[in-house]
């Protein structure tokens, strides 16, 4: 284990195998199988058109799909995220026996979310075609947006994964923080339209909140059918990609002390 | 216990010399009884605020051992419970870092732990041998070329595509070290492997370590079984609460570990 990305890649055939592994425990479990990826955003978004468009009327346009744009790649942060940080401690036999490098862990879970969440987000373009929304050559960004949200998942993982070696309750805290980050990022509403008395809430969550910008661009594409704002791409793709190398370094650095630490 | 006898005799090994393929040099391994911080993020807060402190306990494992293995030689590492062979062997396999000292590592290695490691039940057999491979970090490609060889060995060919979780314990056992046994490797650790399988199984790969040996590739065994040793070891090593005790010519060690013990009893 030397310390470069060319050592992960090197096992990137276990990566996806761990991969496939997971998703297929996870679907010979149940009958409806890939049909809860999407069931669970699709869920959502009828219960919050319901309480958003019916009970309290907010004058968005198609707000299933305004919802569904960004709900997707929450998700896909959300349960990314969620594995990745306890793959590590949730594989101690396999840690103290085998000298594979530790991050290959974290990185399975994420590609099995990613998995996922490409058949979902297909799923929904053809649903979104059929139901005549339209589509758009903007929608040629779309890959791009999802290899930014997947970079920053994977940085945020391998910080978390590393942290929950030590402090192993640091899963059960994530699971409460992603709940109110989910309110503190624009899925259910836009920052545009908040009120202009709180502009600084805009501000503050744009700033310290990196997944605002990441769905704001899956929104500006899959439901305004505009390009995206490039600016807002450039300055995304930055921070998930620092966010990435920071994680990988403090993985790497503590990585080789994980089979005594569980 | 397995009757030795009946085993071809040691293969005359090379006189050792040229580079070492593994250079342990002083390392020492210190382990800590309990987490300078609980292991919780409320505790974590709670130990800032807590000012005095138990202080951390903690033992050596393993102490100022130094080891250089050359290409072809077959090494035991014997000694009591405890005495710190498996974990100088898991620093050799890269599964721990060395508090003190350094290992290096030249050629490529496998190593057998534990046999089935890193198997899925619900997976076949067929694909927890790709599964294995890779995770030891063995390409696809080159796991299909020793495919049909693992599958013989294991003595599975009928139930290759069976969930392993209908396999017997034999049958997963020889499955294991089938799999660590063929993948392409200068050098494999074993650690115990030999507690385990029957009779018929046990013989397999001592004639699978003969084979290993046969070809030039290096081997190092931790083993309570004396015989074992002597039968497959040129050289060996004892330790004892982490220490060399002994290094050298199998039975001048192994002799000397028998007439400690016996001084004990």
């Amino acid at each position: 284990m030397n310390g470069s990305l060319s050592d992960s890649w090197h096992y990137r055939e276990a990566v996806y195998n761990l991969a496939m592994l997971r998703l297929r425990i996870r679907y010979s479990n149940s009958v409806l199988g890939f049909l809860w990826t999407l069931g669970n955003p699709l869920f959502f978004m009828i219960i919050f058109s319901f309480v958003f468009t019916v009970l309290f009327s907010n004058g968005i346009e198609n707000y299933p799909v305004f919802i569904l744009a960004a709900m997707l790649p929450w998700n896909f942060f959300n349960a990314a995220v969620l594995g990745a940080t306890s793959s590590v401690s949730g594989a101690r036999e396999m840690l103290n026996k085998l000298s594979f490098p530790r991050e290959i862990l974290p990185f399975s879970y994420v590609l099995a979310e990613f998995i996922n969440f490409l058949m979902a987000q297909l799923t929904i373009l053809v649903l979104l075609t059929i139901f005549g929304f339209g589509t758009g050559l903007p929608l040629l960004t779309l890959p791009l947006l999802m290899a930014i949200v997947t970079v920053f998942s994977l940085g945020v993982g391998l910080l978390l994964a590393t942290i929950n070696v030590r402090l192993r309750d640091t899963q059960e805290f994530l699971g409460v923080f992603l709940y109110g980050l989910f309110f503190l990022t624009p899925i259910v509403y836009s920052l545009d339209r908040v009120a202009a008395d709180h502009r600084i809430f805009s501000t503050l969550v744009t700033v310290f909140n990196p997944m605002a910008g990441i769905v704001t661009l899956f929104r500006q594409v899959i439901y305004l059918h505009q390009w995206p704002d490039w600016s807002l791409v450039g300055l995304t793709s930055l921070i998930s990609i620092l966010i990435f190398l920071l994680g990988f370094f403090v993985f790497r650095s503590r990585s080789r002390y994980f089979a005594e630490e569980l | 216990m397995l009757n030795v006898e009946e085993h071809p005799p040691v293969i005359a090994q090379p006189a050792v010399k040229g580079t070492p393929c593994i250079e342990v040099n002083n390392v020492s391994k210190r382990f800590w009884m309990e987490r300078n911080q609980a292991s919780t993020v409320s505790g974590f807060f709670i130990n800032l605020l807590n000012r005095n402190k138990k202080p951390r306990r903690s033992f050596m494992a393993v102490r100022d051992v130094t080891l250089h293995v050359y290409p072809g030689e077959t090494i035991g590492l014997i000694g009591a419970n405890g005495s710190g062979k498996s974990t100088l062997l898991k620093m050799i396999a890269g599964i721990y870092a060395p508090t003190e000292g350094t290992v290096a590592v030249r050629k490529r290695l496998v190593s057998l732990l534990e046999l089935g490691t890193g198997f899925n039940s619900e997976l076949t057999g067929r694909e927890n041998v790709y599964l294995n491979g890779s995770l030891l970090g063995r390409t696809r490609k080159e796991m299909q070329a020793v495919f049909d060889p693992i599958v013989e060995f294991a003595g599975v060919r009928e139930f290759i595509d069976a969930p392993l979780k209908h396999y017997s314990s034999g049958m997963v056992v020889r499955l294991g070290f089938a799999v660590a046994s063929h993948v392409d490797a200068e050098i494999m650790l074993l650690d115990e492997i030999f507690a385990v399988g029957d009779d018929q199984f046990q013989r397999k790969c001592f004639q699978r370590l003969h084979e290993f040996q046969a070809e030039g590739r290096t081997l190092i065994l931790v083993s309570h079984a004396l015989p074992t040793i002597q039968q497959l070891c040129s050289r060996a090593m004892w330790l004892s609460r982490g220490k060399v005790m002994d290094e050298g010519p199998t039975d001048q060690v192994v002799g000397a570990y028998k007439t400690y013990i016996e001084r004990l009893s």
